[in-house]
């Protein structure tokens, strides 16, 4: 077992030592009129537009959050997050990236990889034992944590993209490890971990351009 | 960390697979590097294809958990409590002292912490916050948004426990008991041990407790506190004190309150070696 380091480095300074910025704007009409109308709408506080926009997400932003936690209860949490913090940070949706939908499931993939590394640090080290639903991501190895990417357009597109890639990004994406722990499960520098995810998600473009779908 | 190695962590950041020290220092980068950010935006609008098709229908009760949160919300800190009462109940009940603490500790932070705090002490502490138009001015201050970038990056402020646990120089060390492995972290540089019990670690006897000791080299013990029932049902506790020159850490059964030094026999005793 031995040292445990490697699963993030969570300091309390990190939250203080980034000033950034804050940026507040409007939402313009574009991207998809409907979302984006009632996006805007939650933004000035109207509750049933966000019943809407629930209507309308919640599906992709419990799946999601499913493949990437695999479990039910943690799913829900993240879900009820999210919508949250929808309904807090409408009003900081950029006009320039088209369909909120982009924002509404970045959050979703941010909230549920913090959510399982968080379980993670305290269940890891726990109950490896405990393996029956949930096995904690970190145990996995790099082809099981690909065997639980099932069937469906996911898979497809990642099938794709082909190795390395299809694994690097499983592992990345709905796996929650950070570009160094990818780099450690396959055996690659560091380097090769990041320039795999982003050709890998460039990849996946091609796919697009090139498929079925257009 | 070098400029050339800021941008080479786009990708990495597009998916979240960065450290939270990595996310801090990237979204840093982002407000000054237009070429990152468009690639950010670039790869994040690929990723999306990745969550399409994996559509699961959620509960039915969670849609009317989620609007009743933002109704509660949305009617200010005048009614939070009732409105809190109504929407949760459970929130008193299974709100531990540790998850007090921990809420308490993120409050400035607001979404901060929520990872480490559980969905009721995070929604006792939401209640009393403001709707979209006040929540503006406190996003201006709380909130650091990367231009154009989807992400909202979140104030990280753990717990004091998940501060040992995910500290740089955490180390693990652990003993088998019938229940399963018992496991204290410890972080030099926070001072601080924690242990992590088995799932189905059994309860003390009536009239008893467990207590944690600190051992030294020379064998002497030093109490790292009584575990307390909640810590017993989170499997989870802060030991008291600093790890120092303990070399082991023990737990003894002890009357309840605990005693100043062990009584009986540890059953399991931690190497930190
Ligand atoms: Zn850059």
């Amino acid at each position: 077992m031995g040292s445990a380091t490697g699963a993030g480095s969570l300091t309390s300074d990190a939250s203080h030592d980034d000033p950034g910025q804050a940026r507040v704007v409007d939402v313009s009409p574009s991207g998809r009129p409907e979302l984006i109308e009632l996006i805007r709408a939650v933004a000035e506080g109207d509750q049933s537009a966000l019943a809407q926009v629930y209507d309308q997400l919640a599906p992709r932003v419990f799946g999601l959050a499913l493949r990437i936690v695999r479990d039910r209860a943690l799913a829900e949490e993240v879900t009820q997050d999210v919508f949250l913090q929808i309904w807090r940070q409408a009003s900081e949706v950029d006009p320039g990236r088209g369909s909120p939908v982009g924002w509404v499931m970045t959050l979703t993939h941010r909230r549920s990889v913090d959510r399982v590394r968080s379980e993670q640090a305290q269940s890891d080290r726990l109950h490896r034992y405990e393996s029956e639903n949930k096995t904690p991501p970190y145990d996995v190895t790099a082809e099981e944590a690909v065997e639980r990417i099932e069937a469906g357009r996911v898979q497809q597109a990642l099938d794709r993209i082909g190795e390395p890639h299809r694994t690097t990004l499983a592992l990345a994406y709905f796996s929650g490890f950070t570009h160094r722990e990818v780099a450690e499960r396959m055996d690659i520098p560091l380097g090769t971990a990041k320039t795999r995810i982003r050709d890998g998600l460039r990849k996946l473009r091609t796919q697009l351009d090139g498929g079925e779908q257009g | 960390m070098s400029e050339a190695d800021m941008h080479d962590l786009a990708a990495a950041y597009a998916v979240d697979a960065v450290d939270p020290d990595e996310r801090a220092a990237f979204e840093a980068h982002l407000a000054d590097c237009d070429r990152c950010r468009r690639e950010v935006e670039e790869l994040q609008d690929l990723a999306l294809v990745l969550s399409d098709g994996l559509e699961v229908e959620p509960p039915a009760q969670l849609r009317a958990s989620v609007l009743d949160l933002v109704a509660t919300e949305a009617r200010g800190p005048e009614t939070a409590g009732a409105a809190r009462d109504a929407a949760g109940g459970e929130a008193a009940a299974t709100g531990s002292p540790a998850d007090g603490d921990a809420t308490a500790t993120a409050e400035p932070h607001e979404d901060g912490a929520a990872d480490v705090t559980s969905l009721d002490a995070r929604r006792r502490h939401r209640a009393p916050t403001r709707g979209p138009g006040r929540w503006l001015a406190a996003a201006a201050a709380a909130v650091v948004l990367a231009g154009g970038v989807w992400g909202v990056s979140q104030a990280l402020n753990p717990d004091p426990a998940t501060q040992v646990i995910r500290a740089d120089d955490a180390s693990e060390h652990t003993a088998d008991t019938e229940d399963g492995p018992v496991a204290v972290i410890v972080s030099a540089a926070e001072g601080r041990a924690v242990v992590q019990l088995p799932a189905e670690f059994a309860s003390p006897r009536a009239g008893s407790v467990y207590q944690a000791w600190f051992v030294s080299a020379d064998g002497t013990a030093r109490s790292a506190g009584v575990l307390q029932p909640e810590m017993l049902e989170e499997r989870t506790a802060l030991l008291e004190g600093s790890p120092d020159d303990a070399v082991a850490v023990g737990f003894t059964v002890e009357p309840t309150g605990g005693s100043d030094q062990p009584t009986t026999e540890p059953f399991v005793v931690v190497p930190l070696a």
